[in-house]
């Protein structure tokens, strides 16, 4: 039984009782004082009545009218006249009469008074004696009434008092319940903390859950904190704070191979400093610092004006070695006027360091996806070369892309027309799990076909424009509604997953068209997986948020992928309530033979699973990196290392 | 016959008794108590009624001074039990009257035996045109017989006949009463206040050991 069903059970039963004991007492009161006013009444109307006869003569038929002109005004049960042997000389008798009372009543409560008596004499001598009783139904009447306006009353105050304290439980239950979803928000690895309720004893209940949250936040906080040195320290340039040369490779490997993921093009730029083992001769090591925080300020600066949003998000720094900082921008096409801004910016930005020397050499490309790293490094650094050599300063394009461009508007009517007529659908890449589930869900990238029975496009495809164009709000209703179909029809289907772009969750409408089909879809969406790139995630957190707190009722299951680079803020992310990370395939990349990396994933699957999240490898592409996996405390992975089915 | 007399019979606590009067009138009433204790236990020896009338009222009328209750008890109505009057000493013509009543049912006469009556009495004889509210105890040797009178105002008892003096307007005695009220245990239970003045006597004398 509930702890509210026993407390108006308690408050139930001790109001009944204080009232049926009151009701009780005030009954047998009234009862005995009945019961003397008719004792009294008789015994003096058989003393009147005696007093009467004895001075009257006692022929019989005088004495038989006195008695009965007394007996019939109907207040008596029996008048008797006793001759002094005891022989009755007149006798009045109406049978018991209990009135409106019920007969139940009057066994429970009977009343009853002692007869009274008094002597007739005549002169000197006896005549007999009167016994005389009352009627007592008018008693009983006028205990029943006061029974039965009693019971009235006391039920009145009854259903006052159980409403009364029904409100004051409805005001404990509130702040109680709080409580209760906290803990049981702790239990789901949530930690939140809630407003400390007024009641004293809640309140300490609240304060200490709170407390306990607030050291959990801590812990892990500083957990995370401590793996993030670990993390930049093997992967990136501790000065200019980019990533260095085999982490960004490892990236941009990724970029150029993951079709379904990144653009399927994009630009490459690459930045010689000039001479920079004259300038660390002549600034000494720590202005050389200084001049290299400088310079990576002003390239940071120079995308965020220029680049688009997608290609901002998605971009790629790294300092290859001393001297080389290579730049990948994917879906962005002005790599020119990049360049350009790019070495003014730097120029003017260093001038008082550089005392008017050129400081960098810029070279730039466009890739397309297929291409190898490599060689695209190789034509940038013919490029340098070719501009050192000219004496110019000029940033240089090292090779033209192959591919005709589309324009914005024919990418709009595109985009459309194939989300219009339905030209979409999902393709399945599976997840399997290290434990007892062999396939935990299939990863389904969303296809496009320009015409009808046209080739399908990978998302790298599309989805930088689409992203540009703001469509990706349509296109992630239209994936979600396709595998929601998916799972419907097919009940034996594996679960299915689908990425949402982070500019989808900042629609209102998008968010509205979500919640729509999720409550039409509530019987399955238990196998639907969601997930936002951990960019997105943290570009668009109070959407993401609101997004999350949107599908609290449902139980479909919420993840963050290409997870790893913001690993500080898992702080940030705990108290959502996701169920599950994809660490990027770029932390993944030749896990066998990093020792560095292997430390930092460990420590991320144990704070991940510390907080009930289920942590899945991307982007594996060899069996030696797959096998080392479970090791590091992975529950699943993906990648091209993992069979299609 | 039989019946009324088993129900209406009264009894004594000798050691309540005498407890009691000693607690209000000091040591010297003990042997006021002793001598009517002696008389109630000579009593019982004598079969003859008449002589067992004789007795008490003998005994009462030289025990009790006549006072009026004004002087006695300080109120102008009080009806003292058989042991305040034997206590004390004093006693008007209710108090008598009522003493001779107990100690004769304490020796075993019969309730409708005895009646006390109101009567209105001629003072100083039938002659007389003074007349005064009095009260007497009257013995029915037989329930239809005349019966005797026992008065304070004369030393002998008296048929009523030989009564001119005396108009009875009234009588009553304990019948159907007494087991009402010693069945109610001690008077203190039931509020006296509401009984009438026979009943709180009849009360009173329950408490003092009277059963």
């Amino acid at each position: 039984m509930s702890l509210f069903r026993q407390l108006m059970l308690a408050v139930a039963l001790s109001t009944l009782l204080s009232f049926m004991g009151s009701a009780v007492v005030s009954l047998l009161s009234s009862r005995h004082y009945l019961e003397q006013q008719l004792i009294l009444k008789n015994e003096d109307n058989a003393s009147a009545l005696a007093l009467l006869i004895t001075q009257q003569s006692k022929d019989p038929v005088t004495i038989e009218l006195y008695v009965a002109a007394l007996f019939d005004n109907g207040h008596y049960e029996l008048i008797l006249v006793r001759d002094p042997k005891g022989k009755a000389i007149v006798e009045r008798q109406s049978p018991p009469d209990t009135g409106d009372a019920p007969a139940w009543f009057t066994r429970l409560l009977p009343i009853k008074p002692t007869p009274g008596h008094a002597q007739i004499s005549d002169g000197w001598k006896q005549y007999g004696t009167i016994e005389l009783r009352s009627q007592s139904k008018f008693a009983y009447g006028e205990l029943w009434q006061g029974a039965t306006s009693m019971a009235g009353w006391l039920l009145l105050a009854g259903a006052i008092s159980g409403w009364i304290a029904a409100m004051i439980l409805r005001r404990l239950r509130e702040p109680l319940g709080r409580v209760v979803d906290q803990a049981r928000a702790i239990c789901e690895r949530r930690f939140s903390t809630i407003e400390e309720p007024k009641v004293p004893e809640l309140k300490q209940l609240a304060f200490a859950m709170n407390t306990m949250v607030g050291r959990l936040k801590t812990m892990f906080e500083e957990e995370a904190a401590r793996l993030e040195a670990v993390r930049r320290e093997v992967n990136y340039d501790l000065v200019s704070g980019f990533a260095n040369r085999m982490f960004f490779f490892s990236q941009f490997s990724n970029l150029l191979n993951k079709s379904d993921e990144s653009a399927h093009h994009g630009s490459l730029l690459l930045l010689r400093i000039v001479d920079l083992a004259a300038i660390n001769k002549r600034l000494g090591r720590v202005d050389t610092d200084k001049f290299l925080k400088i310079l990576a300020n002003s390239i940071e600066t120079s995308i965020e004006s220029h680049a688009g949003r997608y290609a901002r998000d998605k971009r790629l720094i790294g300092r290859l070695n001393g001297t080389d900082i290579a730049v990948a921008l994917p879906g962005y096409e002005d790599a020119e006027v990049l360049a350009n801004e790019m070495l003014q910016s730097i120029t003017s930005n260093l001038s008082h360091l550089s005392d008017g020397a050129t400081v960098v050499r810029i070279s730039f490309i466009d890739y397309l996806q297929g291409q190898e790293a490599g060689p695209l490094m190789g034509q940038l650094d013919r490029a340098l070369a070719e501009i050192e050599a000219s004496g110019e300063e000029k940033p240089r394009r090292a090779a033209a892309g192959g591919e005709q461009r589309t324009t914005s508007a024919q990418w709009a009517q595109q985009l459309g027309m194939a989300i219009e007529n339905g030209w979409l659908r999902l393709v399945g890449l599976p997840v399997v799990g290290f434990g007892n589930k062999k396939l935990l869900h299939q990863e389904c990238p969303l296809r496009m076909r320009f015409v009808e029975e046209g080739e399908w496009q990978t998302a790298g495809k599309f989805l930088p424009m689409a992203t540009r164009l703001q469509m990706t709000a349509d296109l992630d209703i239209a994936a979600v509604r396709l595998a929601a179909n998916q799972l419907a029809a097919d009940p034996n289907s594996p679960d299915l997953a689908v990425n949402l772009s982070g500019e989808s969750l900042q629609s209102e409408p998008f968010r509205k068209k979500m919640r729509e089909l999720m409550q039409g879809n509530a019987a399955h969406c238990n196998r639907l997986w969601l997930e936002v790139s951990e960019s997105s995630a943290f570009a668009n957190l109070d959407a993401f948020r609101a997004f999350r707190k949107d599908l609290m009722g449902f139980k479909c299951h919420i993840g963050i992928e290409h997870f790893g680079r913001e690993f500080s803020r898992i702080g940030v992310l705990h108290d959502l309530g996701l169920h599950y990370l994809k660490v990027d395939g770029s932390f993944i990349n030749d896990i066998d033979t990093q020792s560095g990396n292997q430390a930092f994933l460990e420590g991320l699957c144990q704070i991940a699973h510390n907080i009930g999240l289920l942590v899945i490898a991307e982007g594996v592409k060899r069996p030696e990196e797959l096998a080392m996996l479970p090791k590091l405390g992975f529950d699943g992975a993906t990648g091209p290392a993992i069979p299609r089915e | 016959m039989l019946s009324f007399s088993l129900a209406n019979a009264v009894g004594f606590d000798a050691n309540k008794l005498l407890k009691t009067i000693t607690q209000r009138y000091g040591a010297p009433s003990e042997q006021k108590f002793r001598d009517w204790q002696k008389l109630s236990a000579d009593m019982e020896k004598i079969d003859d009624q008449d002589q067992q009338i004789k007795k008490v009222n003998d005994f009462w009328n030289r025990r009790l001074q006549f006072m009026e209750d004004k002087e006695a008890w300080g109120e102008s109505d009080y009806w003292a039990t058989p042991m305040e009057s034997l206590g004390h000493g004093k006693g008007d013509c209710e108090d008598f009257a009522i003493a001779k009543y107990f100690t004769l049912l304490s020796a075993g006469m019969d309730v409708s035996q005895l009646r006390l009556i109101y009567v209105k009495a001629k003072m100083g004889g039938a002659a007389s045109n003074i007349t005064q509210a009095h009260m007497v105890l009257a013995y029915y040797s037989d329930p239809e017989a005349e019966p005797q009178i026992l008065d304070n105002l004369l030393g002998d008892i008296r048929p009523a006949s030989r009564r001119q003096d005396l108009t009875p307007v009234f009588s009553f005695n304990s019948q159907g009463i007494w087991g009402g009220v010693s069945a109610s245990g001690s008077a203190g239970s039931t509020s006296t206040k509401r009984l009438s003045r026979w009943e709180e006597l009849l009360a009173r004398a329950h408490t003092e050991g009277f059963e």
